[in-house]
């Protein structure tokens, strides 16, 4: 660990975060003590079920969590080593000072590509101003100077430059999921964080937005968070890989340990749910039962209804992530026994 | 129970625990009927309208005086313990006449929201559920109709036929057919294409019990709210009429004809124009505060 | 190319849709009218005249005519020679005579309706930036108040006030141009809670939509992400409510043209009614239909040029014309 830090800061580093969002119906715990970094030119993967925070994690590091409901209740986020989340009692100018900053790093040192292209672009202005109006905020350049990077953009996301007047609803999915990437991408950031990128996407197209995505981690060293429940795309572009369950990261490490090596019950449920071509498996066997409520979370194991390996034990403490192997994390009390 | 409690959460509870532990059975209208329950606004707006209804259906008991005596002896008099409001020209008492007032203008507004829901509203349901040619000519139809400002078509109707209270329902609902049925066809529009409709037909569910049964109940949001909003333009347009001379006559005390006949005395009797704008006003905002509450208790995204 | 000649045909088709609406409502005002029950030979000559006077007078007003031979020839009189025919009481052409009220009117409605834009449009719009807090509240309680208040009511509070007690203004004629103050306010009032209103819940609408998160993601300005972003957006609904706010304006001012005895149409049917002077009620009531329905096409085309995405749906000419009429209400009741 303290060898690694000497090597190169993080470019991210997310320590025991916790977000919940506060509505007349309930408190929703959607992230519950997770920690992460991500360093330049690491890819992250961060995978899950529908509804399990992923999202949310990445929506407070871009400090774009909508308040109310969402607040982030405790944790520390540092980007590039600075933080981001201010104390209980900070002050309005405080508050002020840091959104001042975040909108001067978003866009720019830390940039997100939504989930949902259909309806992540301006329906009234043109696609084209629309990528420009990144580069102009960024980059202290003329207008023209900012209109011709946006073209340069167009092209390599692969859109012909005549269409830089087209408007969002002109354009198919795939298209605008592009316009989006290369709004994402448009100033070089240092953290990319795309949020299911090519869940909108053909297969084909999924295979250029990702080839485009190794190809910025190869030459800018951009570091980058992937949200996605595919392990597919997981095993093709990251490094690392955090499975993310009830807003708790419950394993990870770096992909080997994942794939090989799988720790935590729910990590071998995923996988047992994925049909493999190499290997005749009789039946999948996904996990069993429903995800769990995030209005009602348990004080012990958040798995436990669902673990096929849970003993009484279980019930009786909030397991730690534990170190199995160096690097390799995993949320459960028996995934030191087994290994050790 | 949960991972991190934070002082939300235990207020949370503690709102729970005084709701008590019965669980509702929860559906759509319920949830709604319980946020209304919650609006403030919208209580406001149902109290108001309460104690407007029960003050026209108790005026005799309420109103010192009947609507038409007349006190010669105290004619425009201005507020006093005998006479709350004052009195009018002829000395008749304005707080007695504004009370039987909530008998003439209530009732017409809501006469007339219903021939207009009743009329605008099939034509609406019709049109979304049988679409194609009849559909396309009876919107045209409607477009033309709708062309014609609603006040000035109930004018014409209510000069054309003679002004009772029939006809200035017939007059004033004419003027408020076309939007009833757009809206109505516009919210059965939403869910006419969904699922359960396909479903109802396959196990052989006619047309009527189709769209009486399964599109309007899903469809009854957007269609309560216009409701609501028209009874609330509805009173103002009889007020409006009776003020121009066109509806109801100066005997019978309609707010508005109140407030026409009183006109001339806006100089030296103020009181009288005060008092019954003052019950029109309270009328339409009830009507607007419920309308708002609705709005936000029929919206799913509003939790 | 082919983009503005498929505007152009959209825009054609519309403007001649305007003529099967007039027609319709010609007809429809005319035989409404035709109901009137009473004889206006009878009540023009008073109860002296003899039934030959009175023969004689059908003749010279036509009534001796047929209706459908009448109805048919009011409407070439219209279309040919705009000819609305000759009002009982003064022997004018009505037309000329409206022509003469009508410029109160449309100054009136415009005002109003200009006064409701200026003060309505940011109203709302600070409303929905401010979600929550008590000026949001504020605005809110005001509005809901104003669009309670029947407007010929308030123009008699604040003739009281202002002209009786105070004395500021003068309580009627347009004699001198603070007299057309107050009818503006009180005109104006309506038509800025319509635009609070609408702006309003609008800009709540736009405000959560993914691409105002897309802008802040690329650290633009707040206040930037208001006018680029948010507003181009809102106010598409808002346009046609102005509108059709413009619309209601010219049709249902008639009470307080009345209150601030105001030379204006709304007035002049009033006392053709009440004078049973069906040629001018007819004429008076069609005009207004007819700037209403004008009014109208010009909001549904300018529609047309403002929302980028109706735009290439008409021209594009996928879209039936239904599914844009559809587009249309929903964008209206959205």
């Amino acid at each position: 660990m303290a060898k690694d830090m000497e090597k190169n800061t993080p470019v991210v580093e997310v320590d025991d975060l916790v977000v919940h969002y506060e509505t007349y119906e309930g408190v929703v715990e959607a992230v519950n003590g997770v920690s992460f970094r991500i360093d330049k030119r690491d890819v992250l993967g961060l995978v899950g079920e529908t509804g399990a925070g992923k999202t949310t994690i990445a929506l407070a590091l871009m400090q774009l969590l909508p308040v109310p409901p969402g607040h982030i209740i405790r944790g520390s986020i540092k980007l590039d080593g600075e933080e981001l989340v201010l104390p209980d009692k900070a002050s309005g100018a405080q508050k002020a000072e840091l959104e001042r900053k975040m909108r001067k790093y978003r866009g720019k040192k830390i940039s997100m590509i939504f989930q949902d292209p259909m309806t992540a672009l301006n329906p009234v202005i043109p696609i084209g101003d629309q990528i420009s109006e990144v580069i102009g905020l960024h980059e202290h350049c003329s207008k023209e100077e900012a209109e011709r990077k946006a073209l340069d953009m167009l092209e390599m996301v692969g859109i012909r430059p005549e269409r830089y007047k087209d408007y969002p609803h002109q354009m198919s999915g795939g298209m605008k999921q592009r316009v989006v990437i290369a709004i994402a991408l448009a100033c070089s950031p240092e953290l990319l964080i795309a949020d299911e990128p090519t869940t909108a996407l053909d297969v084909t197209i999924q295979a250029q937005v990702l080839d485009m995505m190794k190809d910025l981690r190869n030459r800018l060293g951009t570091a980058m968070m992937l949200i996605t429940h595919d392990f597919g795309i997981v095993a093709d572009i990251c490094n690392k890989c955090a499975v993310v369950y009830a807003g708790e990261i419950v394993e990870c490490g770096s992909v080997e340990d994942i794939f090989d090596r799988p720790g935590h019950p729910y990590t071998i449920g995923l996988f047992g749910s994925i049909p493999s071509l190499t290997k005749d498996v009789e039946r999948l066997m996904p996990v069993q039962g429903q995800t769990i409520d995030p209005n009602d979370l348990p004080p012990y194991c958040s798995f436990y209804d669902r673990c096929s390996r849970c003993t009484k034990e279980c019930k009786e403490q909030d397991p730690a992530l534990t170190e199995v192997t160096k690097g390799h994390y995993v949320k459960c009390i028996y995934a030191r026994k087994e290994d050790k | 129970m949960a991972k991190n409690i934070t002082p939300e959460m235990e207020k949370m509870n503690a709102r729970r625990m005084k709701r008590g532990k019965k669980k509702h059975h929860s559906t759509p209208m319920r949830d709604a009927w319980r946020r209304l329950c919650r609006n403030r606004t919208a209580i406001l707006g149902m109290v108001i309208i309460a104690v407007l209804v029960l003050m026209a259906v108790f005026a005799p008991f309420i109103a010192p005086y009947m609507y038409d005596e007349m006190d010669v002896m105290n004619m425009l008099k201005g507020p006093s313990a005998i006479h709350l409001f004052g009195t009018d020209n002829l000395g008749r008492d304005m707080f007695s006449r504004c009370i039987y007032g909530a008998r003439i203008t209530l009732p017409i507004a809501i006469f007339t929201v219903a021939v207009a829901v009743l009329t605008g509203g099939t034509l609406g349901v019709l049109c979304a559920y049988f679409g194609g040619q009849f559909d396309m000519i009876v919107m045209r139809l409607l477009d033309i109709w709708g062309s014609i400002p609603g006040l000035m078509l109930s004018i014409a109707i209510v000069a054309a036929l003679g002004n009772n209270m029939h006809v200035l329902v017939i007059g004033l609902s004419v003027g408020a057919v076309p939007n009833m049925a757009r809206t109505f066809r516009g919210a059965i529009f939403t869910v006419v294409d969904s699922d359960y409709v396909e479903a109802s037909r396959s196990i052989g569910a006619g047309n009527f019990s189709i769209m009486f049964r399964h599109l309007l109940p899903n469809a009854v949001g957007p269609v309560i709210l216009a409701i609501v909003g028209l009874l609330g333009v509805e009173v103002l347009c009889v007020s409006t009429l009776s003020f121009l001379g066109v509806g109801v006559q100066p005997p019978t005390p309609e707010w508005g004809s109140l407030l026409g006949a009183s006109k001339e005395f806006l100089n030296s009797a103020s009181y009288l124009c005060t008092f019954p704008g003052i019950f029109i006003v309270l009328s339409v905002l009830g009507f607007n505060l419920l309308g708002d509450g609705l709005r936000d208790a029929l919206d799913p995204r509003l939790k | 190319m082919g983009k503005e000649t498929g505007m152009a045909r959209y825009i054609i088709k519309r403007i001649l849709w305007i003529i099967p609406i007039l027609l319709g409502v010609i007809t429809i005002v005319f035989f409404i009218s035709a109901l009137t029950p009473g004889d206006p030979a009878a009540s023009l000559l008073g109860s002296t005249a003899t039934q030959e006077e009175i023969e004689a007078m059908h003749h010279t007003l036509g009534l001796d005519q047929p209706l459908i031979k009448r109805w048919f020839d009011y409407i070439v009189g219209i279309f040919t020679r705009l000819d609305f025919g000759t009002s009982y009481v003064t022997r004018q052409p009505v037309i000329k005579e409206i022509l003469v009220y009508f410029p109160v009117t449309i100054k009136l409605a415009l005002a109003a309706t200009l006064l409701g834009v200026v003060l309505g449009i940011p109203l709302g719009v600070i409303s929905s930036l401010k979600q929550y807090t008590w000026i949001d509240s504020a605005i809110l309680v005001l509005s809901v108040l104003f669009i309670s208040l029947p407007n010929f009511w308030l123009a008699m509070m604040l003739l009281k006030v202002f002209a009786v007690n105070l004395n500021w203004l003068p309580s009627f004629g347009l004699d001198r141009p603070s007299g057309w103050i107050l009818p503006i306010i009180c005109a104006g009032l309506q038509s800025m809670t319509q635009n609070i209103r609408i702006t309003r819940s609008s800009m709540l609408e736009v405000m959560r939509q993914d691409y105002i998160r897309t802008a802040r993601a690329k650290g633009q300005r707040e206040g930037t992400i208001v006018t680029r972003h948010m507003l181009r957006n809102a106010m598409i609904p808002v346009a046609t409510s102005i509108g059709s706010g413009l619309g209601n304006q010219l049709g249902g001012n008639m009470a307080l043209e009345s209150v601030f005895a105001l030379p204006g149409l709304g007035n002049y049917i009033v006392k053709a009614i009440t004078a049973i002077n069906t040629p001018a009620m007819l004429g008076g009531i069609l005009f207004v239909a007819i700037m209403f329905t004008l009014v109208n096409l010009c909001v549904d085309i300018s529609y047309v040029l403002i929302d980028p995405r109706l735009k290439t749906r008409v021209t594009g000419r996928k879209l039936s014309k239904k599914a844009i009429k559809r587009m249309l209400t929903e964008q209206g009741a959205g």
